[in-house]
């Protein structure tokens, strides 16, 4: 599985690794009932620590994407059209979050905010 | 698999108190300044000195009952000791075959080869950095559940030291396994430690999940007006600076997301640890 | 364990391969010059005590003590081992020595035709004389540590050494062997191995106290 982790990033490591694994399956590189590495062969390949890695795939898990059976190791769960609607659903919702606080902070009111959302809406 | 509670120990300039636990499947890592106690828990640990108060139990049984039989599951590298000087590796091969049942002779002889160490040549005239290979090759082979391993990467350079982690991450493929391991540098911890123990004069000051360290951990470095501002609900300790204050905190998103002028950098062992021994509450 | 142990004590006395080879050597300066065994007999006691014991220093040589206890041996399995070690080692370098000093002198001085069982008895009261000297030796070193125990154990050697010969000289022990008969010989072997036990216990407290 090909993973690039950026170690000085602010992004969480952790972090990081759910979300390319979720993006190699919403892709379909990854394609169902495929085998992920184990989290200590991954561990190993990446350089961070095999509980950093069980905790991503524990949250890939508690997402839908992954299932893990207990001895044999974690798989890729039926990814479905839906499930890719709702990241992409949830990645604009951050986004937005993420323009309105910077507006906010600048001095922005929410008045001015809606505007411009309404202006660049029609563009 | 090894458990340390309130382990203490008294000497002359200091006193060891301290409460670690290696799980099972874990590798843990123990970091802190020259004297502040690692190489004095390793010993402890090992039985090599005796704790004042407080148990320690290794493979669940307490140190004083533990046999000969119950160190082979353990694979040791001291800092400061290991096996006689006057001895060649030739030789080694042939004794560790006799005291460790399990012991994988190929493997011990194979690793000492990629290593570039002389079969021939005396230990006593090995390198430091060849010495503790040699040491981390014995330690490696012989099937052991437990591998303690105090300051294993001082003396080598980059690629050994990258060599010996990934030997460790190989050792570590089987399971039921844990480490335990020590280092100056933190860059070997934060790429393979599941959990840090941060000590300074003979106390535990910080346990944490490695990834939650580098994760949430941050040092946070503004100027006094944006200091005076701030909530500090979330802060662990702060230090002054030419420009104002630099902070640590275990909740770096609140203060990214309430405070984004200020300046935060991610957590690291180093800077983590910087701001504990010399930072105030 | 105990295997492991002899082998490498084994293998750090071969290390000194150059100085064992001497000892014959020496010891044939005892032998044919004099023409007699006496001086031989202090000489091979002495040195055959001291090499068994010898490998402590190794094993404290650059605190290689501390790691030697992280390996699979107790405490009590390596006194045990370093006693064993030492009575072996001894017979043997007592034997190799003392086999060719008595065909050298057989060669040189057939005169003092020197019968082989009463080299045999006299190689048996050595024995334990050195042993004696051993379990003297073994809880110094262990107790204070190769460095400070050298002195000590150069003086009591020295001391062994002239003892041995003044007896031997003086024929007491003839003189013993002869008035005490049988039960002499029967005696001195058991209390050279009751000391023994004795300095056996007293090492082994003494390493089991011992913190690296």
């Amino acid at each position: 599985m090909k993973l690039i982790i950026n170690h000085s990033s602010m992004q969480p490591i952790y972090e990081q690794i759910v979300e390319q694994i979720k993006g190699q399956i919403i892709k379909g590189v990854l394609k169902a009932d495929t085998a992920l590495p184990s989290v200590r062969a991954l561990a190993k390949e990446l350089k961070v620590s095999a509980l950093t890695v069980k905790k991503a795939y524990d949250g890939l898990e508690a997402e839908g994407f992954v299932i893990t059976v207990h001895g044999k190791g974690s798989f890729v769960a039926f990814a479905n059209q839906q499930m890719m609607l709702e990241e992409k659903k949830k990645e604009v919702e951050s986004d937005l979050e993420g323009a309105i606080r910077k507006g906010r902070s600048c001095g922005m009111t929410d008045q001015e905010l809606g505007e411009l959302f309404h202006i660049i809406l029609e563009e | 698999m090894l458990r340390l509670e309130n382990v203490k120990k008294k000497y002359k300039d200091f006193e060891l108190d301290i409460t670690m636990e290696v799980k099972p499947g874990c590798v843990t890592g123990l970091i802190g300044r020259n004297g502040a106690g690692k190489t004095t828990a390793f010993k402890a640990a090992l039985g090599l000195i005796r704790a004042a108060g407080g148990e320690i139990t290794v493979f669940g049984k307490p140190i004083s009952g533990l046999s000969a039989k119950d160190r082979e599951k353990m694979g040791v590298v001291l800092s400061d000791s290991g096996f006689s000087g006057y001895l060649k590796v030739k030789d080694l091969a042939a004794i560790l075959g006799n005291l460790y049942s399990r012991f994988d002779e190929g493997y011990f002889t194979g690793k000492c080869e990629s290593f570039g160490l002389p079969f021939d040549k005396r230990i006593k005239d090995f390198s430091t950095g060849m010495r503790r290979k040699l040491h981390v090759a014995a330690a490696l082979s012989h099937h052991a559940e437990l591998l303690i391993m105090d300051e294993p990467t001082a003396g080598m350079d980059v690629i050994a030291r990258e060599e010996l982690l990934d030997m460790i991450r190989e050792y570590m493929e089987t399971e039921g396994r844990s480490v335990l391991l020590s280092s100056h540098i933190s860059g070997d911890l934060e790429g393979l430690c599941d959990d840090i123990y941060l000590i300074d004069e003979g106390k535990v000051l910080l346990h944490e999940d490695t990834d939650v360290l580098l994760d949430t951990y941050g040092i946070l470095k503004v100027t006094k007006e944006q200091y005076e501002a701030m909530d500090k609900s979330f802060l662990m300790c702060r230090r002054k600076e030419e420009f104002g204050y630099s902070c640590l905190t275990g909740e770096k998103q609140f203060y990214a997301e309430n405070y984004p002028d200020a300046v935060i950098e991610k957590g690291s062992i180093d800077g983590v640890m910087t701001m504990m021994i010399r930072g105030e509450r | 364990m105990m295997k492991g142990l002899l082998i490498k004590d084994l293998k750090l006395m071969l290390t000194q391969f150059a100085f064992l080879i001497l000892l014959p050597v020496v010891g044939a300066v005892f032998v044919v010059p004099t023409g007699e065994m006496s001086m031989g007999f202090g000489y091979i006691t002495a040195v055959s005590g001291i090499i068994g014991v010898t490998t402590i220093n190794y094993d404290s040589y650059d605190n290689g003590f501390a790691y030697l206890f992280t390996l699979p041996i107790s405490r009590r399995g390596y006194v045990k081992e370093k006693y064993l070690f030492a009575a072996l080692s001894s017979v043997a370098v007592m034997m190799a020595i003392g086999l060719f000093m008595w065909a050298l002198m057989a060669v040189s001085h057939p005169e003092n035709a020197y019968a082989f069982a009463d080299f045999l008895g006299d190689m048996e009261d050595s024995y334990s004389i050195a042993l004696t000297a051993v379990a003297f030796m073994l809880p110094v070193f262990l107790k204070f540590g190769a460095e400070k125990s050298r002195f000590v154990i150069l003086i009591i050697a020295g001391i062994f050494m002239g003892v041995m010969i003044g007896v031997s000289q003086a024929e007491v022990l003839r003189d013993i062997e002869i008035g005490g008969g049988k039960w002499v010989r029967v005696l001195t072997p058991v209390l050279c191995l009751a000391w023994l036990c004795a300095s056996y216990l007293i090492s082994v407290r003494i390493m089991e106290k011992k913190e690296f």
